[in-house]
């Protein structure tokens, strides 16, 4: 028995002994062959290596790959001669070190863009609600014949609905920003081509980017009564983020759209805001005609942003005149009318007048100086009289005191 | 006059010829000749072998017909060759039982030494360079040969291990 094992264990290592020394018998031409050989195939894996995981051990097959041959350094340099060992070994590996951080960038693209998935179903589906119930809101304020404060209420409740909505959609720009800014499309094709992988189909951004779009048009065309400059103010506002957006990311999102209609949804997008612009421009001056109807202030008529700058330049000079020949008390109301109206300008819509094309900040700045102007001048005079008699009762309270004290003073002394 | 004219000829004459006799012809000592690793190629249906890196075609017929004294067709489906320090070609091929030493000469390869292996041939030969002299391997076995350009010597076991490593 015990001869057997040695007998078998003498096998084993002899086959051992010369199966090693038979891969020791190996050529300079073998090694330096091999060496190429390998390094084709190592070139071919980093180009085609298709997730982190598989990146990583590529990287360590590489780095056993070059313990391996390092011991024939010399012979390598001579075989690769103009170029050497080490400058090949250090090519392969800051290849494979940067496909390894393209591989993480695209998952992580890929995370993003399921996540965006999922929030724009999320979205997708509010806006939708939030869409029925305006156009529900919409249809009985049309059709309503209740009272005047039920009405009011409805008007008020669809308001609300729409800034909601408007939320909404900023919520969706800095969701639709995060994911597609930094997105390396180059990347995303190159592992597409890989992996023969479609592209992610359910991602519908360009679509809702297109509906979104459309909708509020709609909602601009319809509503033209029941919006205030507060409401055009805020659309402004998300009309000027909704456009930033789509002339940054536009193209990103069209190239990762893989719908059949991409091309056509992107064409109307730029329609659309288009019309969103005008529209929103003419719906603004109209509130504002209506605002200043409201408040009291007598301009000129005026149906573009020119005739309202127009309006607004001769109201002015007319008032700071007014102030200056004759001034009243009316024209003391009418500055404070005015201002109510010029403080909200400056502290919340400055920006978005300017963003509508209503206003721009040169022309706010050229009418804050009349403004500026009006109210140095205008005095409230009846203020300015109650002034003067509080101060004259006081001096004559006292003169009338100091002359009783002497009064009681002269009678102890008497 | 002329034959002041006469003797200036003359002796410019002289003195290029006597220039024209000094001139002598240049000399690069210590040249290397070694080729680093072996070339491996493949003969085509005449024989002729061609090693582009190198810059080097030749026929392997009458190396063909010196180890098999027959040339009806070309046999040799491999030749390997490497160039020495001192510029001489080693070529042998798989089977052959020698190692032909060639000197290169204008226009041809001529025979210097035919360096016999084994008797039955080396099935799978490979030379490699080395410092002093040219390695014949047996990839099949492991045995190595120190091979110059008159001799040819078996190493042992040991020693090929040690220079292979």
């Amino acid at each position: 028995m015990n001869i057997r094992i040695v007998i078998l264990l003498t096998v084993v290592f002899g086959l051992f002994s010369s199966a090693l020394y038979a891969q020791e018998a190996q050529s300079d031409y073998e090694i330096q062959k091999t060496f190429k050989q390998q390094y084709a195939n190592y070139e071919q894996q980093v180009e085609n290596v298709s997730s982190a995981d598989s990146a990583e051990k590529l990287i360590e097959s590489i780095k056993k790959f070059d313990q391996k041959f390092s011991a024939h350094e010399e012979l390598l340099d001579k075989a690769l001669y103009p170029d050497t060992y080490k400058e090949q070994m250090e090519s392969l590996k800051k290849s494979s070190v940067r496909t390894l951080n393209k591989v993480k960038t695209i998952t992580e693209q890929q995370r993003q863009l399921n996540k965006l998935e999922s929030q724009l179903a999320s979205y997708e589906q509010d806006l939708n609600q939030l869409d029925q119930q305006t156009d529900s809101l919409k249809t009985a304020i049309r059709k309503s014949t209740e009272s005047e404060k039920e009405l009011s209420n409805m008007v008020r409740e669809y308001r609300q609905s729409l800034e909601k909505r408007d939320e909404l959609i900023l919520t969706f720009i800095d969701s639709m920003v995060v994911t597609y800014q930094n997105m390396d499309l180059d990347a995303l094709q190159e592992i597409e081509d890989y992996d023969q992988r479609s592209r992610i189909k359910t991602n519908d951004a360009l679509k809702l980017v297109h509906d979104i779009s459309d909708e509020n048009i709609q909602i601009l065309q319809r509503n033209t009564s029941n919006l205030q400059l507060d409401d055009y103010m805020r659309m402004a506002e998300v009309n000027y983020q909704f456009q930033a957006m789509w002339n940054k990311l536009g193209d990103k999102i069209h190239e990762v759209y893989d719908g059949e209609n991409a091309d056509m949804l992107a064409e109307n997008i730029n329609t659309n805001l288009t019309d969103w612009n005008n529209l929103l421009q003419t719906n603004t001056i109209d509130a504002v005609n209506d605002y200043f109807t409201q408040q009291g202030i007598e301009t000129t008529s005026f149906k573009s942003t020119d005739e309202l700058k127009t309006a607004l330049h001769s109201y002015l000079d007319q008032k700071i005149k007014e102030s200056k020949d004759n001034p009243s008390e009316a024209n003391y109301k009418d500055l404070q009318q005015f201002k109510e109206f010029w403080d909200r300008v400056e502290v919340q819509w400055t920006n978005n007048l300017a963003h509508a094309d209503v206003l721009s900040r040169e022309e706010i700045s050229k009418l804050k100086q009349k403004v500026d102007e009006w109210t140095q001048i205008a005095q409230p005079r009846s203020n300015n009289i109650l002034v003067y008699l509080l101060g004259g009762s006081v001096l004559l309270a006292v003169a009338l005191g100091v002359m009783l004290i002497r009064e009681k003073k002269n009678k102890k002394s008497a | 006059m002329k034959s002041f004219i006469h003797t200036v000829t003359l002796i410019t004459v002289i003195a290029m010829i006597l220039l024209a006799g000094c001139k002598q012809s240049m000399v690069i000592s210590k040249v290397d000749y070694s080729q680093s690793i072996e070339s491996v190629l493949q003969p085509d249906e005449d024989g002729t072998v061609q090693d582009i890196k190198h810059g080097l075609t030749f026929n392997i017929k009458p190396i063909q017909y010196a180890e098999t004294q027959d040339t009806s067709s070309i046999t040799t489906k491999q030749v390997r060759y490497i160039r020495g320090q001192e510029g001489y070609y080693y070529i042998t091929a798989p089977n052959y039982s020698n190692v032909y030493v060639m000197a290169p000469e204008k226009g041809k390869l001529v025979l210097k030494e035919t360096l016999k292996t084994t008797e039955e041939g080396i099935a799978k030969p490979a030379f490699n360079q080395r410092m002093t002299h040219i390695q014949l391997l047996n990839r099949s076995t492991g045995e190595v040969w120190k091979v110059h350009a008159g001799s040819i010597e078996k190493e042992e076991s040991q020693m090929a291990q040690r220079e292979v490593n």
